[in-house]
């Protein structure tokens, strides 16, 4: 019993790699209060030195909830230290609130379970930054 | 007269040539995150609780992510709710405890799953991440490989 217990807490090998350098541009957007469609073209960059797959991914007000959203691409692969550009088009059904537009990179197969996600924020009838607050 | 005729016009003249010019200077701050390094954490050994799967037990150690960033973002973590690789559990149904400190904030507290912080100062940190796992009863995991997702999501 023992020898399969430490089996069960053996897992995968400590593993160190530079996974997850990656960006989006730009962070900060806003929309009018009422906003049915909102949409942006925004940057993903890879800061990596070799290829990595990103997944675009939309929340609204917390990032426990996600709305669906049209991504072109949804999802796409970067070449080392590179940058793409990709639309996105959110139906907001007239809800004013934070909205995020995340890039989430892929982990490659067998490697760290740690996902990471960096984000822009869109308010649609607050403010991006403080939130709650009306835009300018 | 004339001296004061000279001197309106000198001072006429120094007046239409004492135009003020205003010269911005623009630029953009954004607020941006880079995750620079990840490293992957293991459960260790569970033999001393064969309830519990563990990052701080014997053999273990918890992931380590290291950042970098410009103007004020919030970091937010998000622990697993599930095993993303596990063998069949039955009826375990297991309980995720996610803990996390950082070099420039120290311990951080979680509501339910998540945790996050707004950085202010700063240009760089690292989330040290710790990942507890229990069956929530006396039955013990069953042997396999384990495996459970954290979130890191800067914006």
């Amino acid at each position: 019993m023992a020898k399969s217990n430490i089996l069960v807490g053996l897992l995968c090998a400590l593993t160190v790699s530079a996974v997850g350098a990656h960006g989006i541009s730009p962070t900060r957007l806003q929309a009018p209060s009422g906003s049915k469609v909102i949409g942006f073209q925004f940057k993903a960059m890879n800061f990596l030195s070799r290829a990595a797959t990103y997944r675009v991914e939309c929340y609204r007000n917390a990032l426990a909830f996600p709305v669906p959203c049209l991504a072109m691409p949804k999802q796409f692969r970067l070449s080392a230290n590179g940058s793409r550009p990709f639309r996105v088009r959110l139906d907001t059904n007239g809800k004013d609130g934070l909205y995020y537009v995340c890039t989430a990179y892929i982990p490659e197969p067998g490697e760290a379970s740690v996902i990471t996600r960096t984000c822009a924020r869109f308010g649609v009838g607050v403010d991006p930054e403080t939130r709650g607050a009306e835009p300018e | 007269m004339k001296k004061s005729l000279l001197a309106v016009a000198l001072s006429f003249g120094a007046v239409s040539a004492a135009h003020a010019f205003s010269v911005d200077t623009t630029g953009r701050v954004e607020n941006a995150c880079v995750f620079t390094e990840v490293s992957a954490g293991d459960f260790g050994s569970n033999a001393i609780d064969p309830t519990a799967l563990s990052t701080s037990h014997v053999g273990g150690s918890g992931p380590v992510v290291s950042f970098t960033f410009t103007g004020q973002p919030t970091l937010a973590i998000t622990g697993p709710t599930s095993f993303s690789t596990a063998p069949e559990l039955g009826e375990i149904v297991p309980v995720f405890t996610t803990l996390a400190s950082t070099t420039a904030k120290g311990s951080l507290t979680f509501s339910g799953n998540s945790a996050s912080t707004v950085y202010t100062t700063g240009s760089g940190d690292t989330v040290n991440l710790g990942l507890q796992v229990s069956t929530g009863s006396e039955t013990n995991f069953p042997a396999g490989d384990y495996a459970a997702a954290t979130t890191l999501t800067c914006s």
